[in-house]
């Protein structure tokens, strides 16, 4: 017998491609009502406008790009293939009478495999030569090329043996085939799972830990996320990728191949094919429900501490005894608690380790002296990719946005006043130790030896005692060049300015002549450097902006003119710009009050009559009054009417108001 | 030709088999026995390579049989539960059975249309149990084997049938020295057509022998005596049942049929019968001697 002959039994082959040859069958309908024949019904249908259109949408489709019905298919086709193609290890009378007959176990493998396999590609190539066919003698002519066609059979071929692979070595180490699709999916999304999950524990245990919000690595590694995201046509070495993933696939396959040599046929129908397994099985499902119950409970309660611990108890318990039930197929696993207990008692030991900062995380902060830069911004990727792999065209080439490192460089800080800065307003956060209120920011030091220290920090900008240590670094001129694009405008790139307010309903002003552009550059860089950390802070003053169209650029930067900014102000009074655009007190026709709260509970027939104000100095008050920013009910919108336009601001009533404002929000209350 | 020497196999911390030793020799019939939960169905997954042993040796003809696929070309096995793919039919399935056997024989299969009167062309899931088993025995037959390993085989044939297949058997062993090892509860089957007896219980063989030795070794006799039975009358070991109506005695012992003879005749019983005896109550009393008693159940 030669070799040939021995592995691949051809027998066997046939009956498989006997038994299995509907599902090949209706997976090429499928493709082909899908692909083939939809892309004919529009050609043959279209209209003139609709040609760009058609072409996409084929040229998307062809490339597998943001396709989900041929990704749907993808990953269910080739996974039930590979749970049809084995069935008959997974119960025992087939397997007996299977491995019954003079067949090696490396030839059952290779023939089942390879036949699975064949099933696979042939609705592929049918459809690809269909495609040809169409090409060639019909109006798809003009939308497919051979290449096109050829790509999408690659493809296709490609993440069919992928996922195939996958769901057949899953299916060598599970005795069941509702476990083998199971696992097959569980696994892929697994380690995003226990990514996040984890990220969340330790980020209640650990004051300052951060992570990455998600992890780009498996999004653009993992089959499941790779095909939905198509992340391999942004993959700028899309060969060398592509090989290393049929590699992958090929590995897998060759392990499912040992893995089944071993395997003991008297665990058909068993969960867990391998009794080695069952402790990896049964402590990884204990540990996994527990992060999941500690992060339901937790965040349900607005993360509580004890909430946390309850849930890693109730979820870690389900968790074990589900496991053992599924282990040992019966219910009856109660006395078997004592691995649990195990179990329990190492993660109390662990948790405590954590929560009593044994290694001394919290508190570790550098010296001024080691830190070489600090990156203090709210984008991890943008950190990761500029500052510690050196790649950001990665990034850029991931957001398809070339200019995007330029646009928003990093907030990197490198002079010795600002790491000093950052130093201290880290001891002062490990000091008061709020969660709370704020927004969450990257503190990641660059140490000259090398190393990164990576912390997470809730920082409030109105809290008082936060802002004593933001103010210095906020108010640097390093901060800023790094924070404001106003600072990095080179006259000689802007093609156009345009300045307006978003309040007065007015056309914006253009400026195109260069005197006008260089003089308005330089001034919107001086009130940028003499801005305090007030205005850099405050919410009011979004109404009027500069908006700015670089040459090579295709959207336009938008710079916000603040009230303090009053040189400039001045300048555009003084060239006669600013009444074109800007609101006056003039304008304003009238103002009408209403509560916030009607707009929530009541639909316009409903809503009882505002209270309209008429005089100039409450209209006045008004105008100028802070616009309340914590969305409490009891708001007041002031809708103030402008010329054929209209805008409204939310006040709040516990503002300090005059007299005679304050009688117009009694006369709102007694209203209601 | 089949051996099986200190086989041992557990299954997680249950030991189903433990240091077993077997052996059946060429062209005989070797009968398999034993109560349900002995391990005969195990036993038989070994012999026929499908488990792989813990310890010990599994061969045929001293080759091992594990991952062998030219012992398992000559072997057939028909388990109790039968598996066939669910569309073919019984001629598609002897077309791949005729691929995988080296052996096969389409004469056979053929002529053997005549014992089983199933049309061919029929899908085989679709018979009945009992039709099944005809077709996994005509199937297996036309594969030419040397050994054959039939679990429960006869289950659900009828009285006929199980002849005609008893008979094309034996003349397999009897023309082409077919070895062939047989697991059954029906202990009257397995009298008519064994040579050899196994005894599995617990895990281990422990009584093998020939049938003609197992029957001359194990008696059953009738006494009647006149007045009350004398005091000590055979209470010894080798005594296995002993059951009193009366003055009538009726016991079961082992030994040398004319020494018992002589010890009972010593006794002056007023009637002295040998009766005979069969396999299921051999059986039975063997058991019972190891702590597998009959009990007498009360309803």
């Amino acid at each position: 017998m030669t070799f040939k002959t021995s592995l691949f039994n051809k027998a066997l082959i046939l009956s498989n491609l006997k038994r299995y040859w509907w599902v090949s069958a209706l997976y090429t309908l499928a493709l082909m009502a899908y692909i083939p024949f939809s892309h004919l019904m529009k050609a043959m249908g279209m209209e003139v406008q609709n040609i760009t259109w058609i072409q996409d949408t084929i040229d998307r489709m062809l490339s597998f790009s943001q396709d989900d019905v041929q990704a749907i298919l993808i990953c269910t086709v080739p996974v039930l293939m590979a749970v049809l193609i084995f069935r008959y290890l997974q119960v025992d009378k087939s397997a007996v009478m299977m491995h019954s007959l003079p067949i090696k176990r490396s030839s059952h493998y290779a023939s089942h495999c390879l036949a699975g396999f064949v099933l696979l590609i042939i609705p592929a190539l049918l459809n690809s030569l269909i495609m040809i066919l169409l090409d060639y003698f019909t109006v798809l002519g003009s939308f497919y090329t051979l290449p096109k066609i050829f790509t999408w059979l690659g493809l296709n071929i490609f993440f069919c043996l992928f996922f195939y692979s996958i769901a057949v070595l899953v299916g060598m180490f599970t005795g069941s085939s509702v476990a083998q699709i199971v696992f097959t999916y569980i696994i892929q999304i697994l380690p995003i799972g226990i990514y996040v999950l984890l990220k969340f524990s330790l980020e209640q245990l650990l004051f300052g830990f951060g992570e990455a919000p998600y992890s780009l690595f498996i999004e653009d590694n993992y089959p499941l996320f790779l095909l939905f995201n198509s992340a391999f046509l942004r993959n700028p070495h899309m060969v060398g990728w592509l090989l290393a993933y049929i590699l992958t696939a090929a590995a897998f396959l060759i392990l499912g191949w040992f893995v089944y040599k071993h395997r003991r046929l008297e665990t058909a129908g068993d969960i867990i094919a391998f009794p080695a397994l069952y402790p990896a099985f049964k402590y990884g499902m204990t540990f996994c429900l527990m992060l999941v119950g500690g992060t339901y409970f937790c965040g349900a309660s607005r993360q509580s501490l004890p909430m946390l611990i309850l849930g890693y108890v109730i979820a870690s318990a389900l968790g074990y005894f589900v496991a053992e039930v599924l282990i040992h197929k019966s219910f009856r696993v109660l006395h078997l608690y004592k691995g649990y207990l195990y179990y329990a008692l190492v993660i109390v030991i662990l948790l405590g380790g954590l929560s009593l900062d044994v290694s001394g995380f919290v508190k570790q902060v550098p010296s001024p002296e080691e830190v070489e830069k600090v990156y203090f911004g709210y984008n991890y990727n943008d950190w990761f990719y500029f500052e510690k792999e050196k790649n950001p065209e990665f990034l850029e080439s991931r957001y398809q946005d070339s200019g995007y490192f330029e646009d928003n460089p990093p907030i990197l800080l490198e002079s010795q006043e600002n790491i000093a800065g950052v130093i201290e307003l880290q001891k002062h956060l490990i000091k008061e130790r709020k969660r709370e209120a704020g927004s969450s920011r990257y503190i990641i030091y660059t140490l000259k030896n090398g190393d990164y220290i990576l912390r997470q920090y809730n920082i409030n900008e109105a809290d008082q005692s936060d802002a004593a240590f933001l103010k210095p670094i906020y108010e640097s001129l390093e901060y800023k060049k790094l924070k404001f694009p106003a600072m990095r405008l080179v006259p000689e790139d802007i093609k156009l300015m345009s300045v307006e307010d978003d309040r007065s309903g007015k056309r914006p002003v253009n400026l195109t002549g260069t005197k006008d552009i260089r003089e308005l550059t330089e001034l919107l860089k001086n009130e940028t450097i003499k801005m305090s950390y007030e205005d850099m802070t405050s919410s009011r003053d979004s109404y009027m902006r500069v908006s700015v169209l670089e040459n090579n650029k295709r959207n336009e930067q938008n710079i916000l003119v603040q009230s303090s900014f009053t040189s400039l102000l001045n300048w555009l009074k003084d060239k006669g710009y600013y009444d074109q655009f800007a609101l006056h007190l003039e304008d304003i026709e009238s103002v009408e009050l209403e509560k916030a709260e009607d707009r929530a509970y009541f639909d316009n027939a409903a809503t009882p009559s505002p209270v309209t104000i008429n005089e100039r100095e409450v209209i006045e008050e008004l105008l100028n009054i802070d616009p309340s920013t914590n969305y409490i009910s009891n708001d007041v919108i002031a809708r103030f009417n402008v010329r054929n336009h209209v805008w409204s601001k939310r006040v709040s009533l516990e503002a300090g108001v005059s007299a005679k404002l304050k009688g117009y929000f009694a006369e709102l209350e007694e209203d209601n | 030709m089949i051996e099986a020497q200190k086989l041992t196999k557990s299954f997680g911390n249950y030991k189903v088999l433990e240091d077993l030793n077997l052996k059946v020799k060429k062209a005989s019939v070797y009968g398999l026995l034993g109560p349900n939960g002995a391990g005969k169905t195990t036993l038989i997954k070994h012999l026929t390579g499908l488990y792989r042993q813990d310890q010990g040796i599994v061969t045929i003809d001293d080759q091992p049989v594990y991952e062998n696929s030219q012992v398992k070309g000559q072997m057939i096995y028909i388990p109790d539960d039968l598996y066939f793919f669910s569309q073919a039919s019984i001629e598609e399935t002897a077309k791949f059975y005729a691929k995988i056997y080296p052996d096969w024989n389409w004469n056979r299969y053929e002529q053997l249309k005549q014992v089983f009167p199933i049309d061919s062309k029929r899908r085989v899931v679709k018979l009945s149990k009992g039709m099944q088993k005809q077709v996994a025995f005509w199937l297996g037959i036309s594969s030419m084997p040397k050994v054959m390993i039939l679990d429960e085989p006869v289950d659900g044939l009828d009285p006929v049938m199980r002849k005609k297949v008893w008979s094309l058997i034996l003349q397999d062993v009897a023309e082409r020295q077919v070895s062939v090892l047989v697991s059954s509860h029906n202990l009257r089957e397995l009298e008519d057509v064994c040579d050899h007896i196994g005894i599995l219980h617990k895990g281990k063989i422990v009584v093998e022998r020939e049938l003609d030795d197992m029957k001359s070794d194990v008696h059953k006799f009738q006494l009647g005596f006149a007045g009350d039975i004398p005091e000590g009358f055979l209470v010894g070991p080798e005594v296995l049942h002993r059951t009193q109506t009366g003055s009538i005695l009726l016991l079961i012992a082992r030994g040398d049929k004319n020494e018992l003879l002589q010890r009972m005749k010593s006794a002056n019983p007023v009637i002295l019968d040998v009766l005979p005896l069969t396999l299921e109550e051999i059986f039975i009393y063997e058991l019972g001697g190891m702590g597998y008693d009959i009990q007498n159940i009360i309803i």
